[in-house]
């Protein structure tokens, strides 16, 4: 059965081609991908995307003083998640939410409670792709 | 006479394909064409699945006689539905991650394993009543697999193998001890050698070091190498097209004890030393990180020599192994490590016959494997000048004109590090200790076929 899967991608790196090989794999199965990324992905895994779309700001890693850590993109990310309407409406339809970052975990654990409840939705993009 | 009954104990089993996998695979194999009768405990399929990636055609490799049992196993740190998750984990997950350590220390000291002991050892007793057990080989890491060794020795006197396929005290990769004899660990380790019949470690060095650690022990400890499991066929190999660029290739898992980026740096200045270095391409092979999901700052590597010709490819199915080595011209051998550390890879790479570049951290022990080995080229050190000369020499001998005796050459240096040959006395050894007379003549010869 054909999916709608949506990644989710809200750290500082770009999302590159070390997905690429798990976004193929979708696709050859016949699913439709769309990446929701703060920073915008590598040239060759754009190509293989169904769609992409931009949300909150690029740059900027997470704050380190001493043992603490805060990223300041998490929560905020997860809110664009859930109001932006492009990405509100994609993560709606969607069969199958992933988070591909760590960053990214709080805004698609949301939205699975929040705005889709019917979806799977996975840490990482190898527990989204057919074995 | 019935057969004897080995009970074999490793997490990582096919269809994993974590480090360690193809060494269990073999063993499980080897024993089974000795005749044995073969019980294998391990993790469910969906752990490899969603967590450390699966290749689910190994389990295709798995001899036929061979019993596996998937032992519950439940690992929450690498959940991968989020649904389960708790809001406070989403939240605050530096303190659910350190509740979850406390809790997995409370029954074996290993962050992740711990809790699996209750299922192993229940698991092994169970086998036990149902089919009498007469010895117990049990891989690590995870070490928590002595735990099924130990509870059937001191539960019915059932002796056991601790097969070493790292090191649990001793850190590997920088030398120094992880764990003091008086901790958790290092208590339960003495224990486990204490009681067991043999004692399997990978290279002499890390043998020497736990001689030294448990000299008590120290007669029944014994070197099984990685080995490699079965020749490349003659004809994937081919002599590389003299008009067409070089293809090297890396084939295996990078983690961030690689050292990816002395490479890529290498690489670059290798493209301006050598015309067949600035043609070539660079494809490496294999998972990065040690997980399924790609490590994020391995993946930055890759991607920013892209305009260098260096493609990442993605993981390998086993079954594909020999036809991608069969695509390379030159392999690329990139290691981290020191005294203790010689990797399987090393044995797979050289039975291939191809030029080999090493890209390893000084005084790594994986240098005293290739040595001898007349298509080694190796970079002195990690700079990227170093790198580059290595580069550009296994160019020359990758282009030279007697490549097929070369490539002959090797590969019969090569032959003396297949691990069937490793694997061979051992077995032979522990059917005398169970007393059971040989089921079969030759099970060299079975081993890996």
């Amino acid at each position: 059965m054909t999916r709608r899967v949506v990644l989710v991608s809200l750290g500082a790196a770009a999302p590159g081609d070390a997905l690429l090989a798990g976004v193929e794999r979708l696709r050859a199965d016949g699913d439709t991908v769309h990446l929701i990324s703060r920073t915008p992905p590598g040239p060759a895994l754009a190509a293989a995307l169904d769609g992409q779309l931009r949300i909150g700001r690029a740059g900027g890693g997470p704050i380190v003083a001493g043992k603490l850590t805060l990223d300041l993109h998490r929560l905020p990310g997860a809110l664009a998640l859930l109001v932006r309407p492009g990405a509100r409406r994609l993560v709606r339809d969607a069969d199958t939410l992933v988070a591909v970052d760590a960053a990214a975990l709080p805004a698609v654990w949301f939205a699975a409670r929040l705005t889709n409840r019917r979806a799977t939705a996975v840490n990482g993009l190898p527990a989204a792709t057919p074995s | 006479m019935r057969a004897p009954h080995l009970l074999y104990v490793a997490w990582g089993f096919p269809p994993s394909r974590t480090g360690g996998v193809h060494r269990a695979l073999a063993t499980v194999n080897a024993f089974a064409a000795d005749g044995w009768q073969v019980t294998v405990l391990t993790a469910p399929r969906e752990i490899f699945r969603d967590v450390t990636g699966a290749d689910p055609r190994l389990e295709a490799l798995v001899d036929e006689r061979v019993d596996v049992r998937r032992i519950p196993f439940s690992w929450p740190a690498q959940q991968t539905d989020l649904r389960a998750w708790p809001a406070w984990r989403v939240l605050f997950p530096r303190l659910w991650a350190t509740v979850r350590k406390r809790r997995d220390l409370r029954v074996f000291p290993e962050v992740g394993y711990g809790p699996w002991r209750e299922h192993l050892e229940r698991a092994a007793l169970a086998v036990h009543a149902e089919h009498p057990v007469d010895l117990v080989v049990a891989t690590t890491n995870p070490e928590v697999a002595v735990t099924a060794g130990t509870r059937l020795h001191e539960a019915a006197g059932v002796p056991y193998v601790v097969d070493y396929r790292d090191a649990w005290s001793l850190h590997t990769y920088s030398g120094r001890r992880r764990h003091a004899p008086d901790s958790a660990v290092g208590r339960w380790e003495a224990r486990s050698l204490a009681g067991a019949t043999e004692i399997w470690l990978v290279n002499e060095p890390l043998r020497r070091w736990h001689a030294a650690a448990h000299p008590d022990q120290a007669a029944r400890m014994h070197v099984v190498m990685n080995g490699y499991d079965r020749d490349l066929p003659a004809d994937l190999l081919r002599t590389p097209d003299p008009d067409a660029p070089l293809r090297f290739g890396y084939l295996g898992t990078m983690t961030h004890v690689v050292p990816l980026a002395e490479f890529v740096a290498g690489w670059r200045r290798g493209r301006a030393l050598s015309p067949a270095v600035a043609a070539a391409t660079a494809e490496l092979r294999g998972y990065l990180g040690y997980y399924a999901t790609p490590d994020a700052g391995l993946a930055a590597i890759v991607d920013g020599a892209a305009d260098t010709g260096v493609t990442y490819l993605g993981p390998v199915s086993k079954t594909e192994v020999a036809a991608t080595y069969a695509g390379f011209d030159v392999l690329l051998f990139l290691l981290g490590g020191g005294e203790y550390v010689t990797s399987g890879k090393v044995f797979e790479y050289m039975s291939t016959g191809l030029p080999i570049v090493s890209v390893l951290t000084p005084g790594c022990a994986a240098a005293e494997v290739l040595a001898g080995y007349p298509r080694w080229h190796p970079a002195p050190d990690l700079s990227p000048d170093a790198v580059a000369a290595a580069l550009a020499a296994a160019a020359d001998d990758a282009r030279a004109g007697d490549g097929p005796a070369r490539a002959a050459s090797a590969r019969e240096h090569a032959a003396r590090f297949r691990r069937d040959r490793q694997l061979q006395p051992r077995i032979a050894a522990l059917r005398a200790l169970v007393g059971a007379a040989s089921a079969t003549g030759s099970p060299a010869e079975e081993v890996t076929r």
